[in-house]
């Protein structure tokens, strides 16, 4: 979840929590003060009446409505001055529901002419119905106002983060495309936010001592790979010039065969460093390469060791693969892919090839793994048994699919080995 | 015959080692100088073609790498650049012959056999040992006058074998040097102990003698006594 999603969702679930415990608040405020006003009429309805009681005694039965019903009682006895107000549930004769009421009982005594004192109840009950309507309405009316309220602010919140963070993307998106390998200098935009200008300083800083680090190491590459071919061609002249002489015995072969596989394994292992190290400059020219004709035209160069090691060779093409490669880097690709297929294989095993739009799988027999397969791409792990190869054939591989933003996956089951290319 | 290829237009590139592959010929493309000579520096190649403008520098460095190697190749530089002086700094770092594009892929084709030639042959058309004879634009060879017919790889084999007399050559030079460069990719070379086997076997049926002498664990060499 990227950044403005995450404020935005922070903000709609908090606001959302605000509001309910606000809405809640509200209601109980409302329903409190609704109660106690409605109480206060009841009072003075109650001394109305209680004041006429007490001018005229007696007076006549008030018509009720159902939402107000006034009764009054007389009593024979004088009853004590007490008043009470409560909630009480009367059923409405019209819809036949019961709901819920607000009552005041107010009992008193009143003398009459002959000075005798007998006791009244006048009880007053109005409905909570409308009340209550009104509640709803109002509750209705608050959660309106605040969804607008959340979609408002959450619009105007998610403007001011896209904007305020809008250098940082800026930021990133630099950062992303920054590759030290070309030599490119990181370029960031100026910002108004002092933080962020204080990160593009130390960034560009931090991208300066890199730059200048990559270089020197390159250059340091290039140095040793410059020097180390002067002594190893010496090495293979002089392995050319005794070869040449007579009387050679056996064990001479023997030892020079092996000073010369040494010297062919250094030059090799030079000359695939001096290659990485030049794959990371070179510019990442995108082509568009017919990976089946490089396919087909490796397989048939290979033809005479794919014979004479009895390989069954296998393809699959489910459909015509484009591969944004140059030329020469698909050959280095299919070659060094097929090449292992080939070098690590076993006599009489088996080759599948299968290609789709997206991917490029190679399946071979070999050896049984000794070691785990993640380990497969880092530089200079090989296995024991293959003295020649320099074990950076992978990692070559593994630069150009970097550079080219495509991925190799490799994936082994006992002496089953397969390695796909995805594009 | 083994060919080097450094130029960098791609599409040229492509048809001028398709067409010299039709032509019986290994080559090996490459569009730069740090490419170029990182296989001057690994392999061995009969010829040299190269294009003197290169992304990463003067192809003449290709040349002066080749000749400080001390390489028996024979070098023929094509380029656009056609002023006398380019022509004289070319052929004086080493060239032996200069090319200006545009050409004919025929003119090039008979260059590059007439350079072989004088490089392997004093120059003659045809190449005679004892009982054998070689006719390289042909691609044709025989023992005793009679037609010894032979398989691409065999006829490389014997040429390459034959053209370099007296040297023992590994057999990782001789599969680099007649299936290509990748081919440094294999550990096994049980493939040309086969194609050799046949050429004997073949020549020896034509009433040739074995010239082909087994070097213990390094490779072959083609004995002239």
């Amino acid at each position: 979840m990227n950044l403005l999603n995450r404020t935005i969702l922070y903000y709609v679930v908090f606001s959302i929590m605000v509001f309910a415990l606000g809405g809640y608040l509200i209601h109980r405020l409302a329903s409190v003060i609704l109660v106690r006003q409605m109480s206060q009429s009841l009072m003075f309805e109650e001394q109305l009446i209680e004041d006429k009681l007490l001018s005229f005694g007696e007076i006549p039965k008030f018509n009720t409505t159902p939402g107000h019903i006034v009764d009054i009682q007389y009593h024979e006895n004088p009853l004590r001055q007490n008043q009470v107000v409560g909630d009480t549930v009367i059923n409405n004769p019209f819809t036949q529901r019961d709901e819920d009421y607000l009552y005041l009982k107010e009992t008193g005594s009143i003398s009459d002419s002959t000075g005798f004192y007998r006791g009244y109840t006048i009880i007053i009950s109005r409905s909570f119905e409308d009340t209550n309507t009104f509640l709803a309405r109002l509750i209705m009316i608050i959660w309106l106002v605040f969804i607008l309220l959340i979609i408002v602010l959450g619009l105007f919140n998610f403007w001011i983060s896209r904007r305020v963070w809008k250098p940082f993307y800026g930021i990133l998106e630099s950062l992303s495309a920054y590759d030290p390998g070309n030599l490119q200098y990181l370029e960031l935009p100026p910002s108004e936010t002092d933080e962020f200008n204080t990160l593009n300083q130390a960034l560009t800083a931090m991208s300066e001592k890199i730059n200048r680090n990559f270089g020197e190491l390159k250059e340091l590459v290039e140095d040793i790979t410059h020097e180390i071919k002067a002594p190893v061609t010496i090495i293979r002249s002089n392995y050319e010039q005794l070869l040449q002489s007579d009387n050679l015995t056996e064990p001479n072969l023997k030892h020079l065969k092996s000073i010369n596989d040494a010297a062919a394994r250094l030059s090799r292992l030079n000359n695939t460093l001096n290659l990485i190290s030049h794959k990371n400059t070179r510019i990442s020219s995108r082509g568009e390469v017919d990976l089946i004709s490089v396919v087909h035209s490796f397989l048939l160069n290979f033809d005479d060791v794919i014979q004479s090691m009895g390989l069954r060779v296998s393809e699959q093409i489910v459909e015509k693969p484009t591969v944004p490669l140059t030329d020469d880097l698909a050959d280095i690709l299919v070659s060094n892919m097929l090449g292992n297929a080939i070098k690590h294989n076993v006599q009489g095993g088996s080759i599948h090839i299968r290609l789709t739009a997206k991917e490029f799988t190679v399946v071979n027999t070999g050896k049984v793994l000794d070691r785990h397969p993640d380990q497969m791409f880092r530089r200079h792990e090989k296995s024991e048994t293959k003295e020649k190869s320099p074990g950076l054939g992978l990692s070559i591989i593994k630069k150009i699919v970097e550079i080219h933003q495509m991925k190799i996956q490799y994936s082994t089951d006992r002496n089953m080995h397969t390695l796909t290319l995805y594009f | 015959m083994k060919i080097l290829l450094v130029e960098d237009d791609a599409e040229l590139g492509k048809t001028l080692s398709g067409f010299m592959e039709n032509v019986n010929s290994t080559c090996e493309h490459v569009q730069s100088i740090s490419d170029a000579l990182m296989k001057v520096d690994l392999y061995e190649y009969d010829i040299a073609l190269i294009d003197r403008v290169l992304p990463d520098g003067d192809g003449l460095e290709v040349i002066k790498e080749l000749k400080n190697k001390g390489a028996k190749t024979g070098i023929i530089i094509i380029s656009a650049m056609k002023d006398t002086e380019d022509k004289v700094t070319g052929l004086n770092t080493g060239a032996d012959d200069y090319l200006p594009k545009p050409f004919h892929f025929s003119e090039l084709n008979a260059r590059i056999f007439s350079l072989f030639r004088r490089l392997h042959f004093d120059g003659n058309k045809s190449f005679h040992f004892k009982e054998i004879s070689i006719y390289p634009e042909k691609f044709e060879c025989s023992i005793n006058g009679r037609d010894l017919k032979l398989t691409r790889k065999e006829y490389d084999l014997l040429l390459f074998l034959l053209s370099n007399k007296n040297r023992v050559l590994n057999k990782e030079l001789i599969a680099t040097h007649i299936w290509g460069d990748n081919y440094d990719l294999v550990d096994s070379f049980d493939f040309v102990y086969n194609h050799v086997k046949n050429l004997r076997k073949k020549i020896k049926e034509r009433g040739g003698s074995d010239y082909i002498k087994t070097i213990y664990g390094i490779g072959y060499k083609f004995e002239s006594n």
